[in-house]
């Protein structure tokens, strides 16, 4: 092999490899799940607390429930960590249904030293054809909207 | 990112490169051995940069199972390492390559890929059991890329290390290192699938326990035998160096150690469960599954290990008794301690301390036997052979500070009690129940080993003092007088035509003590023998 090709080889295979990871990463979306199904709200919810848009997490809340708070006490109580999410199993009886995520915190992707991760249950009902996040839920500042909980 | 963050970004990049081109560039005046120790570290840590942040990125790019993404700030983070550190690795990895056709034996060339192996075989090995555990067993979604990048990394350095293969004393250091993670997780993964099938066994007989799920643990092992059998069953291209000698030593007593720990654990439950009233057997028992497993892999391990050390007594076989002897002593001294601590701290042996004394016991019975073994064929049988090795030295001088200060530490606490009731009146003294019988037990271990240490040191100063000497024997058969004189006797043995001069075990002894360590003419005939001082 040509001298000049071996010795740029691998520098070459690792920009490409970087570049092509790059594109990937930034154009990739995770699967989207229908908003009318319990892991669409889950996922909606968790995806906008992510963003920092706490007014439109508020709204996946059960209204009547966390009818004594309001989208700055889901803010005050959102870790500033940055975090993503994986779906675990989801269960679902009648208008009630059970979605586990798991929420890991941090950037770093070594496995020498893994995210820390939460494993958190969601507990979901369904009015008028709508699914609502009900129940104590991440980021837990329930307490702190009055006598309902 | 601003126009002006993506400049000051390249401007730090091109200061970077520049600084270590500088550095790189400068040659040692004459004194340049080619070792280049801190070029490979620094080589190290912009490659394991390089490497995860790569792998950050690949997993970014391929997440496994994502539900909400948040990529912006691990895309950032994973770019600029990569950004900053392979440009680094790359020059360094020229200027090492270079360089190491010109210096072969560099011992840094195989501290590189030592630490290399050590960090990605390891990342290698926990996302490559994350990744088939989610496919096939329970675990939370993993993902797959970075398990490519992390083997990509390993698979590169494996076949440079092929096309320029480490030299020098530490060569096999990076193989032993693999061999010592692949054989750790085999290890777990294996404990993990007969604790499962014993539980499964003792969960027939008994509703306490059930099997756990084995498939993570198939999923271990999946893994990390491939690892240890490429790292280590694969020939190795020469007699066993210091790195696979320590190993093999290490293994060897890790495994009896924690093999003869299930036993004790197993015999003083047992004993624990007829002598008290320990409940429900299937409860009380319900750690057998474990400690089996534990056990019978542990004695796997030490075979496989021991038997690679040979039976002829080298530096390894001693390191490997010394090590068991040590531990022995250093568990006896404790259990003793125990024991006595539980016996003046409650005043009987009945009652709620009976399991502590049972386990002391036992523990101080069976650590007494295996000092006792390893100590009594490394001591009188061996001392000559012995006295000036390291492993003898490290454990009579090394455990002899250990327990030195342990014991002056227990004394300096027992004295501390002692003044405070002088001097208060009224302190409570029950540490003392502790301290005082560790202070003795640990004081008679130091004085043990520092006796032993000095009839070392005589007999060196002893070995020192004999001047060579020569001894001249006629005879017609000289038996195995030659082999019963001190080493420094330079023997001549002048044969007769006759037969006469026969010299006899018991005459061969009476001549050895009679010429001591002089030279000598030594004359066997019909009527026995003669010495004459010979200069």
């Amino acid at each position: 092999m040509n001298e000049g090709i071996r010795r740029w080889a691998l520098p070459g295979v690792i920009a490409g490899l970087v570049v092509a990871l790059l594109v990937v990463a930034l154009t990739r979306e995770p699967a989207q799940f229908d908003a009318g199904t319990p892991e669409g709200v889950v996922q909606r919810y968790l995806q906008a607390i992510s963003d920092g848009s706490f007014e439109t997490a508020f709204d996946y809340l059960d209204s009547e429930l966390y009818k004594d708070c309001d989208a700055t006490d889901l803010a005050r109580h959102t870790p500033v960590e940055p975090f993503g999410a994986t779906l675990g199993t989801s269960t679902w009886n009648g208008d009630n249904a059970f979605v586990e995520v798991t929420i890991q915190f941090g950037v770093t992707e070594n496995p020498l030293e893994p995210r820390s991760a939460s494993y958190e249950s969601f507990l979901l009902t369904r009015s008028d054809g709508a699914w609502m996040i009900s129940g104590k839920v991440w980021p837990y500042f329930a307490w702190e909207c009055g006598e309902n909980f | 990112m601003s126009i002006v963050g993506v400049l000051a970004l390249g401007l730090i990049v091109v200061g970077v490169v520049l600084a270590v081109r500088r550095f790189t560039d400068r040659r040692a005046d004459g004194s340049d051995d080619g070792n280049d120790v801190i070029a490979y570290l620094l080589l190290a840590a912009a490659v394991g940069t390089a490497g995860f942040s790569l792998a950050s990125l690949a997993n970014a790019a391929f997440p496994a199972g994502t539900f909400v993404l948040d990529r912006s700030q691990q895309v950032s983070i994973a770019l600029a390492g990569v950004v900053v550190a392979a440009p680094i690795a790359a020059i360094f990895w020229r200027r090492q390559a270079e360089r190491r056709s010109q210096y072969p034996e560099s011992a840094g060339w195989a501290l590189y890929l030592t630490v290399i192996e050590a960090v990605f075989m390891t990342a290698l090995v926990i996302s490559g059991f994350n990744f088939l555990n989610w496919l096939i067993g329970d675990g939370s979604s993993a993902t797959w890329a970075n398990v490519l990048i992390y083997a990509g990394i390993v698979t590169y350095h494996e076949l440079e290390s092929r096309r320029t293969p480490p030299m020098g004393d530490s060569r096999e250091l990076p193989r032993v290192v693999g061999s010592a993670i692949g054989l750790i997780a085999t290890v777990t993964a294996v404990t993990g699938l007969l604790t499962w099938l014993f539980e499964t066994a003792y969960a027939t007989f008994t509703p306490r326990v059930g099997g756990e799920e084995p498939l993570t643990w198939l999923a271990l092992l999946i893994v990390a035998l491939p690892v240890w059998y490429r790292r280590w069953r694969l020939p190795w291209p020469a007699e066993p160096q210091f790195s696979r000698n320590a190993w093999l030593f290490v293994a060897s007593a890790a495994g009896i150690a924690i093999a003869i720990g299930a036993a004790v654990y197993t015999a003083g439950q047992t004993l624990i469960f007829f002598a008290t009233n320990a409940g429900e057997a299937g409860r009380h028992f319900g750690f057998l599954p474990a400690a089996v497993a534990m056990g019978a892999v542990s004695i796997g391990v030490w075979a496989h290990h021991r038997s690679q050390m040979g039976t002829e007594r080298s530096d390894t076989v001693r390191a490997y008794r010394y090590a068991l002897a040590a531990l022995g002593l250093a568990a006896l001294v404790g259990s003793a301690t125990a024991l006595t601590a539980l016996a003046l701290g409650s005043g009987d042996f009945v009652g709620t301390q009976t399991e502590g004394v049972i386990a002391s016991a036992l523990t101080a019975m069976v650590a007494l036997w295996v000092w006792w073994h390893f100590w009594s064929g490394s001591s009188e049988m061996a001392r000559e052979e012995d006295v000036a090795t390291t492993p003898r030295r490290m454990y009579l001088l090394g455990l002899a500070v250990v327990m030195g200060l342990i014991s002056a530490g227990a004394l300096t606490a027992v004295l501390v009690v002692l003044f405070q009731i002088i001097i208060e009146g009224n302190v409570d003294g029950s540490d003392m129940a502790i301290q005082a019988p560790l202070f003795v037990y640990a004081g008679i271990a130091t004085w043990h080993l520092l006796r032993e240490n000095a009839a070392d040191r005589a007999l060196v100063e002893s070995d020192e003092s004999i001047t060579p000497f020569t001894v001249t024997i006629v005879c017609s058969h000289p038996g195995t007088i030659s082999a019963m004189f001190h080493e420094r006797a330079q023997i001549h043995v002048i044969y007769r035509a006759d037969d006469a001069g026969r010299i006899t075990p018991e005459m061969a002894s009476e001549i050895v003590a009679e010429v001591g360590h002089r030279s000598s003419l030594v004359w066997v005939d019909d009527d026995g023998y003669r010495i004459a001082p010979a200069n």
